[in-house]
């Protein structure tokens, strides 16, 4: 079909402009070409440059794999990536856990309840920066509300941002407040898919709610349920701004998630080759992830 | 004389007149309308004071001066990005002194002592008025021997502290009885400490008479890293005796030197006596903690605390707060009341189209009678402490900057402070990178400071190495 139209067509880019099929996908194609695959070629051929903007007055040296080679043993990275995982898998946990609880406790007909949906929505329309923001002046143990509260119930005032041991986590409680809503709506959505009459089923079988929520409810969202964890998964790897304002990755490096080091090694190091070498890096992480959730979404379509 | 004759004379003075004026005219004027874009780091204090002098002199010039803020962070970012990608946007711009030498020699800024050498026909050598400068301000601008930029301020880190608790008798005797020698104003960084020791408190506890409502602290200082808490830290470092990140005779970084580790655990053990949060305080939090009245004692760059501090309109503590030179430590010959001098300078942006222009409002900008004109306009007493001592030195200045003669015999004017500047080196900042976020972590009780600057000794040793500085 193709070739005949192909033929019909003519070749070239007088081919293309004729071809209805070729016309449509032009723009998506363009838009892909400029705006993603450049820019990532790009990126790969920065990483096997030595480009340092200050040195050397900014000259570039091609150096091949000597950047990755360099990551490999490079412990600040391993460190950083390391974090990135941490920070990822503890906030998408508790950020899963909350948004599937909260979804099942407000799927249900009560008082205010289009306030409390809206309320609950209210911190994901906020820009990370503006969240980070919120938190540090929250977390601040002099004149934060938090620290009031702990002292109040004789529990404080504790620096969470600035220990070591608390940094990531006042960070993870900060991106909680602000992405669980995400799981929330998906998973309200998949719940107000169900059929009402399996539930009616299970009620006039005399199953108790948690039963009915453990052995009918889960299972049908299940799919549902992973998805919405690994988009956040994947977003929760490359978290920068909060970071960036609550603790600018310290203290010390106890914060210092890959998205921080790229960030300064680009621009406070200007080490650009080395700084795209952690990014493929990176990339290639995610990319990786996303053939997983790619196969999850493929598995969950056929299974309804 | 005829009047015929005093007629004509008369005549040809005022075409004559009329002929220099149009000159002048035609001279000033010569930049009616050119665009100049001006780059300034928001929340700097001296910054204000400066686009309101470029700003004045773009009046009288006819220039557009066009000032866009940005943050310390994005300022110094926007202006590599827009350098490298070879972007024409900028003509003047800030520059922070430790970002001095790295911007000099990869050709972001002109250095203003080149243009002048190259273009002498365009200098006004009375409006520039290099001897109007402290020697420290021409020293700390100065990158291998040639002048970068005309200095924002002049005064660098000053001690200031409470006076009512200093002079307060109970405070007093306690603390004879507890350290054996009397509450003054610190000598010593031992001192120092002993001091800030003993005025943390819990609310409770009395003070100066009073019972605390909510804990007192001895000192505080802006510990976010890296630039905060490096330009406190550094104090401490160059009086214990260390260098800057590194030896300049041979090139290798003694992060990890005896004096650097002993200036490390000085400022850990100041931990306790800090109030809460200071590890992520900005140099404005810390004084802001100063000025609300939580704090004995802190050190702080002497112009933001003029501001802040001193000023009755901003400060709790105005008729209670004082000032002098930093500690020593006994036995660092040569390096007494260590001070950071720190300051920002206006440079060309060497991409600049309008670079005669750009240099000429600058020149104007920072003349004496600009300067003293907008400093008395807008800023007299306390929000800028202009660069040019016959402006500080005015009977008229000290007469309205109630505090000017005590800032000038105890800070600017005297001798015996040594003053420093950041070592000129492009690689300084991802050395200090390392070096601060190791001791902020020694800080937060992550690591120990042997260790800490033990592992920032070897990943600046593979950067100097990767620079070419030591093999």
């Amino acid at each position: 079909m193709s070739t005949t139209m192909g033929k019909r067509a003519g070749s070239g880019w007088a081919g293309v402009l004729r071809n209805p099929t070729l016309m449509f996908l032009l723009p998506m194609g363009l838009y892909l070409i400029l705006w993603r695959a450049i820019p990532l070629l790009y990126t790969v051929f920065l990483s096997l440059n030595d480009w340092n903007l200050v040195r050397r007055g900014g000259a570039r040296t091609f150096i091949g794999l000597d950047n990755y080679v360099s990551l490999v043993w490079d412990a600040r990275f391993h460190d950083s990536l390391w974090i990135s995982f941490v920070f990822m898998v503890v906030a998408t946990g508790i950020q899963t856990v909350l948004g599937v609880g909260l979804a099942l406790a407000t799927d249900r007909s009560f008082r205010g309840k289009s306030f409390v949906q809206g309320a609950l929505l209210l911190p994901m329309f906020l820009t990370p920066v503006a969240v980070g923001a919120i938190w540090y002046i929250l977390f601040q143990p002099s004149i934060g509300p938090v620290n009031y509260l702990l002292s109040f119930l004789g529990l404080g005032p504790y620096n969470m941002l600035g220990s070591a041991s608390t940094a990531l986590w006042a960070i993870v409680i900060a991106d909680t407040w602000q992405w669980t809503p995400f799981i929330y709506l998906l998973v309200l959505s998949a719940l107000q898919g169900i059929p009402e009459t399996i539930i009616e089923a299970a009620q006039i079988d005399c199953a108790s709610d948690f039963v009915i929520v453990r052995k009918i409810i889960l299972p049908l969202i299940k799919g549902t349920i992973l998805v919405a964890a690994l988009l956040r998964a994947m977003e929760a790897f490359r978290v920068f701004p909060k970071i960036y304002v609550m603790t600018g990755g310290g203290p010390g490096r106890a914060t210092e998630a890959s998205g921080i080091l790229i960030y300064k090694t680009a621009f406070r190091f200007f080490e650009i080759g080395y700084a795209s070498a952690m990014t493929i890096i990176m990339l290639v992480l995610l990319v990786t992830a996303y053939g997983f959730y790619l196969n999850v979404v493929r598995r969950v379509s056929l299974e309804y | 004389m005829s009047a015929l004759r005093r007629l004509g004379m008369l005549v040809a003075v005022l075409v004559l007149s009329g002929a220099v004026a149009s000159l002048a005219w035609a001279g000033a004027k010569k930049y009616e309308g050119v665009p100049l874009r001006v780059m300034l780091p928001d929340g700097w204090t001296e910054a204000k004071p400066v686009s309101n002098l470029l700003l004045e002199a773009g009046k009288i010039l006819g220039t557009d001066v066009k000032i866009s803020w940005y943050s310390m962070d994005e300022l110094h970012d926007k202006a590599l990005i827009d350098f490298t990608a070879g972007n024409k946007t900028w003509d003047i711009l800030a520059v922070q002194s430790y970002n001095r030498a790295e911007w000099a020699d990869m050709g972001l800024i002109v250095p203003m002592g080149k243009y002048i050498a190259e273009h002498p026909d365009v200098v006004d050598k009375a409006k520039l008025a290099m001897n109007d400068y402290y020697d420290i301000s021409i020293r700390n601008y100065t990158h291998k021997g040639v002048w970068l930029g005309a200095p924002m301020y002049v005064t660098g880190v000053a001690l200031f502290y409470r006076t009512d608790l200093f002079n307060h008798p109970d405070e007093k005797k306690n603390f004879k009885a507890k350290y054996g020698y009397d509450l003054k104003e610190p000598a010593t960084y031992k001192e120092f400490r002993d001091i800030a020791e003993f005025f943390t408190r819990k609310a409770g506890q009395t003070l100066a008479g009073k019972v605390l409502t909510s804990d007192f602290y001895g000192t505080s200082h802006s510990d976010k890293p890296v630039g905060f808490l490096w330009s406190d830290f550094v104090n401490y470092l160059i009086a214990f005796g260390a260098d800057d990140v590194y030896d300049p005779k041979t090139m290798r970084p003694t992060l990890n030197s005896p004096q650097a580790i002993a200036a490390g655990n000085f400022m850990v053990s100041l931990v306790p006596f800090m109030p809460p949060g200071h590890l992520n305080f900005t140099s404005g939090e810390s004084t802001a903690v100063f000025a609300e009245g939580s704090v004995a004692m802190t050190i702080e760059y002497f112009l933001r605390c003029a501001d802040m501090v001193l000023n009755p309109a901003k400060s709790k503590v105005a008729d209670k707060a004082a000032f002098t030179v930093l500690p020593s430590v006994p036995g660092v010959k040569g390096r007494e009341h260590a001070a950071h001098h720190g300051g920002n300078f206006l440079g060309l942006y060497s991409l600049s189209g309008n670079m005669e222009a750009a240099y000429k409002t600058i020149e104007l900008a920072f003349s004496k009678e600009i300067m003293r004109k907008v400093y008395i306009e807008k800023y007299v007493p306390y929000g800028w402490i202009p660069p040019r001592p016959s402006i500080l030195h005015d009977p008229e200045i000290q007469k309205r900057v109630p505090w000017m003669k005590e800032a000038l015999t105890k800070l600017m004017d005297r001798k015996d402070i040594y003053y420093f500047e950041q070592a000129p080196l492009p690689e300084y900042f991802r050395a200090m990178d390392a070096a601060a976020t190791a001791l902020h972590k020694a800080m937060s009780g992550g690591t120990t400071v042997d260790k800490g600057f033990n592992e920032a000794q070897k990943e600046t040793e593979v950067l100097f190495k990767k620079a070419g500085y030591i093999k």
